[in-house]
């Protein structure tokens, strides 16, 4: 595989809860160990529910939340150590769509200084900002009287065609969607998700979606990477995962109204997890139905199957193990 | 939940300053403190252009004299106009309005973004430095710092620097750390930009907003002082014309010619009612409206 | 048990005079699930909140709405009060602003069945033990001494469902119960819903943007858009075999009814009209793919123009 866009390698991402003054207590972690690729042109959508982290992921990968352990590659580029300043190469690269537009949009700015905003962070000379604010509003599909409004004059629609403008001025590699159509209509929700895949397929983008929605992730996403507790349980292409679940979480992902018709229902058992209360061995022993007594004692490695899928399970459910 | 609403757009806005003054003058106060407030700065700007007399001229043949069409507003116990040396005074005293409020923001809001936005040690400096002069007694200190550099205008000022900076620190801070959490502030910061582009381009701007209420409401405040000062001798210096040394002469002269005292008055009182309606017309034009109509 | 018959309300507003319910005729038999289906304002969450009488003070309402036989909007605003405690519960969206956050959710288990004549306080308490645990909630005795904040979203909403059963109510209103939560306790939730079924004596109304959940759940469904219901009938009915073109539509839309995956979706271009404005004809004119030169015309009557089963187009009557 070429350089993919976006390596994650054993990321941690704790802090400390309890204790003195900062010290003390024991860390807590949101994020447990989390690899994760997505390679050129393609789109991964990270997937699960409340508690997992996939948000806290989206923000780590960009270092605005503080990394305890782990590296995170973008293109290549690696941030030399905490702060805004050896952050910025990556931050360049990467567009963020965040999941409230209209929040991320500075009140006080234009549509026009607000998708150029990357032209004058990163200093890039010898552009009309006005001809390419014009330019990226032309390919979100909106018209250049935009340019001049202000954030409270524009439809939730319409500023998520900004937002997606925005996070597109330096032409970025890498594109992350934290939860792109949350809050939206039914009739509506489609208009977003056809404008991100003519993104890509006009700009050659990759995109790492984050969503709780299966629907859409089964249309739109090549793989799938499920996140339970700060870690990912299983990823893989999406057509495996949802056909033949391995693990027996992302099993009871896919069976909920969300995955296929055809698959078996299957209600959890138990509460939602808690990262300040992290069972031992592995996290979803205490809800698994085919948890055996290894689990509860062990916390299982990631492994790679034969279709090329990795699982966090000693017991996958597609059975045997390669590689 | 948002529907489709794609083709609903609002024709071409009016900027933002045409809006508010709009609104302002929508409402009673707002009308009285615009006018008002529109009047001493007319005074200030225009003074010598608009004053009948020199307002040091002086002409003993009409010491005390009270109002009359020939002085407006009466003369004082050297028989200078007594409007003219309203007129002349407004202008000192916005002169000390806006060197003193402008100062005092300037530094006050730069230490308090920097402070709200993170960097700690520099911020718990400031704040004790602030908290030290705002523990004392106001015109105590003001009279020992007189006692210390010499009485004048330029005291006057400094003392109102002084007081004013731990106000505008604090009110930026505490709203600096409000605004950092904003998704806006995220979205800059994940594109790479750097904290001071954050603080200038994104903190400020939201925040000017506030501190404009605040300074409106500030000025009557340092009317107050100037006078104060001025009347206890401490401040502008004979024969200088401002409103503060006009109501000491009026105090002097209370029982021979009481309008001075009144008349002396006048300018503050205008002031205060001006800049105080103005302040809260403001704060109530950028405040998000209410929701009209009773719940359950 | 519920008969709405050309029920419309509107509030005036900044804007002008909007109109949030237009003209609905409405039945909810005895012991059924009626799905209430709309996006945002389609006026179901208007509709909920008059048939559980917490509308504004300042809306305006007109045709009749009967609870039991009772026309509800033709009593005192006293009598109305007295009504809605006895006979008509509600859960709603996010339990945790109808649970009180200071109060043990045991004594307030036990409080909501105070309208229960002839229920001692110990009796309460057994019977708010009994239905957690029917809940499926498990320890419930020691639930009943904690506080809401300290349970989970998927927990939270059974609890609230508990406490609208312990009231027996004979009309059940469910405002988008399952929205906030994840998949999984989404899916717990609509299990312990069927199952738990029996307990409710009386009907249900369910209300929600999400015709899958209706299919799941619902005996009947009605279908709204800008302030009508455009179609009404037998869940697996409308679901197989829509009457109206929103209906149809919508189910298009739908990710979830994409058989094959597919990077193209369908959308219903153009926009809701404005509430403000006075409809002339079909509501949904403006964006139906399959319009006729009469729908901005002319308002399509019910066809069939008796009977609880019906759909508003035009189509239909030719």
């Amino acid at each position: 595989m070429n350089n993919p866009s976006l390596t994650v390698a054993s990321l941690v991402v704790g802090y400390r809860a309890g204790g003195l003054l900062g010290r003390g207590g024991r860390r807590v972690d949101v994020i447990a160990g989390v690899d994760l690729e997505v390679h050129s042109g393609e789109t991964v959508a990270l997937v699960g529910e409340s508690g997992c982290g996939k948000t806290t992921l989206a923000r780590a990968i960009l270092g605005l939340t503080p990394i305890t352990s782990g590296q995170v590659r973008v293109n290549g580029v690696v941030a030399s150590g905490p702060g805004d300043l050896s952050w910025r190469p990556i931050r360049r690269q990467v567009g963020l769509l965040f999941q409230d537009p209209v929040a991320s949009l500075n009140p006080r700015m234009t549509v026009a200084t607000l998708v150029t905003e990357a032209f004058r962070i990163h200093r890039v000379g010898g552009v009309n900002l006005r001809e390419e604010a014009q330019r990226l509003l032309r390919q979100v599909g909106l018209p250049a009287r935009f340019l001049d409004r202000y954030p409270h004059q524009l439809s939730g629609g319409q500023a998520r065609r900004v937002s997606m403008a925005r996070a597109m001025a330096l032409k970025p590699k890498l594109v992350i969607a934290d939860e792109p159509t949350a809050g939206l209509d039914l009739s509506v929700q489609g208009e977003v998700l056809n404008l991100l895949v003519e993104l890509q397929a006009t700009q050659a983008v990759s995109f790492l979606l984050i969503t709780h929605n299966l629907a859409i992730a089964r249309h739109v996403a090549d793989r799938i990477a499920v996140m339970y507790l700060g870690r990912v349980v299983e990823s893989g292409p999406t057509d495996a995962l949802y056909s033949q679940p391995a693990h027996p979480y992302t099993r009871a992902l896919m069976s909920t109204r969300g995955g296929i018709a055809t698959a078996a229902r299957t209600v959890l058992r138990g509460e939602a997890p808690n990262p300040l209360k992290r069972p031992p061995g592995c996290a979803f022993s205490g809800r698994c139905d085919f948890a055996q007594a290894q689990c509860t004692r062990q916390a299982p490695v990631a492994r790679t199957l034969a279709d090329g899928r990795t699982v966090s399970c000693h017991f996958p459910l597609t059975g045997g193990v390669a590689s | 939940m948002i529907s489709a609403r794609d083709d609903e757009m609002e024709p071409r806005p009016a900027p933002a300053i045409l809006k508010l003054l709009r609104n302002l003058w929508g409402s009673a106060a707002g009308r009285v403190g615009l006018s008002c407030v529109l009047l001493i700065v007319a005074c200030a700007l225009l003074d010598s252009r608009i004053v009948p007399y020199d307002p040091n001229a002086i002409d003993v043949s009409v010491r005390l004299a009270a109002p009359s069409l020939k002085h407006w507003l009466g003369a004082d116990q050297l028989g200078r106009d007594l409007l003219s040396r309203i007129i002349d005074g407004s202008r000192v005293v916005m002169g000390i309005v806006v060197v003193g409020v402008g100062v005092a923001l300037a530094i006050g809001m730069a230490a308090g973004v920097i402070a709200g936005y993170g960097f700690r040690t520099l911020g718990a400096v400031f704040a004790l430095f602030c908290d030290v002069i705002r523990s004392l007694p106001m015109m105590l200190f003001a009279l020992a710092v007189a006692s210390l550099i010499g009485t004048g205008l330029g005291t006057v000022t400094l003392i109102v620097i002084l007081f004013l900076i731990p106000v505008y620190f604090r009110v930026s801070r505490n709203q600096t750390v409000v605004l950092k959490q904003s998704e806006y502030v995220t979205a800059a910061r994940a594109m790479g930009a750097s904290s001071l582009r954050v603080m200038l381009k994104h903190i400020l701007p939201n925040l000017v907003g506030q501190m404009v209420v605040l300074v409106a409401m500030d000025v009557p405040t340092v009317i107050g002082i100037e006078a104060g000062l001025s009347f206890l001798g401490e401040g502008a210096r004979p024969p200088l014309a401002t409103w503060g040394s006009l109501l000491r002469d009026g105090f002097a002269f209370i029982r021979e010619a009481p309008h001075i005292a009144l008349v002396a008055g006048l300018p503050i009182l205008i002031a205060t009612i001006g800049f105080t309606f103005l302040g809260e017309a403001l704060r109530d034009s950028l405040d998000p409206r209410v929701i009209r109509g009773p719940r359950h | 048990m519920l008969d709405i018959a050309d029920f419309s309300v509107a509030y005036p507003t900044d804007r002008g005079r909007v109109t949030a319910v237009r003209d609905v005729t409405l039945q909810v038999r005895e012991g059924e699930v009626l799905g209430l289906v709309g996006e945002s304002g389609s006026g179901k969450s208007t509709l909920a909140n008059a048939i559980m009488t917490l509308l504004p003070d300042s809306a305006e309402v007109s045709g009749r709405m009967a609870f039991a036989g009772q026309d509800l909007y033709s009593l005192d605003r006293a009598a109305r009060r007295r009504l809605r405690g006895n006979g008509v519960a509600s859960v709603f969206q996010d339990p945790f602003t109808a649970l009180n956050p200071v109060v043990k959710i045991g004594r307030q288990l036990i409080e909501f069945q105070r309208q229960k004549a002839g229920r001692s306080a110990a009796e309460a308490k057994r019977l708010a033990i009994d239905m957690l645990g029917r809940m499926g909630i498990s320890d419930p005795a020691g639930r009943m001494k904690q506080y809401s904040f300290e349970l989970s979203g998927g927990i939270r909403q059974r609890v609230m469902i508990a406490a609208a059963l312990l009231t027996e109510p004979r009309l059940l209103i469910a405002d988008e119960p399952t929205t906030a939560l994840d998949a999984t306790t989404e899916l717990q939730v609509i299990e312990l819903l069927r199952a738990s079924r029996h307990l409710v004596r009386g009907s249900i109304v369910f209300v929600t943007h999400d015709l899958g959940l209706v299919a799941e759940l619902c005996d009947r469904v009605a279908v709204m858009y800008a302030g009508e219901v455009v179609e009404v009938g037998a869940t697996p009915s409308v679901i197989a075999n829509p009457r109206h073109p929103y209906t149809r539509a919508l189910l298009a839309c739908d990710p979830r009814r994409m058989i094959e995956p597919s990077r193209r979706f369908l959308t219903i271009p153009g926009k809701a009209p404005d509430p403000v404005s006075v409809l002339q004809g079909c509501a949904f004119a403006s964006r139906c793919a399959e319009v006729l030169a009469g729908c901005a015309v002319e308002r399509p009557p019910r066809w069939p123009a008796a009977g609880e089963e019906y759909a508003r187009c035009v189509r239909l009557t030719s």
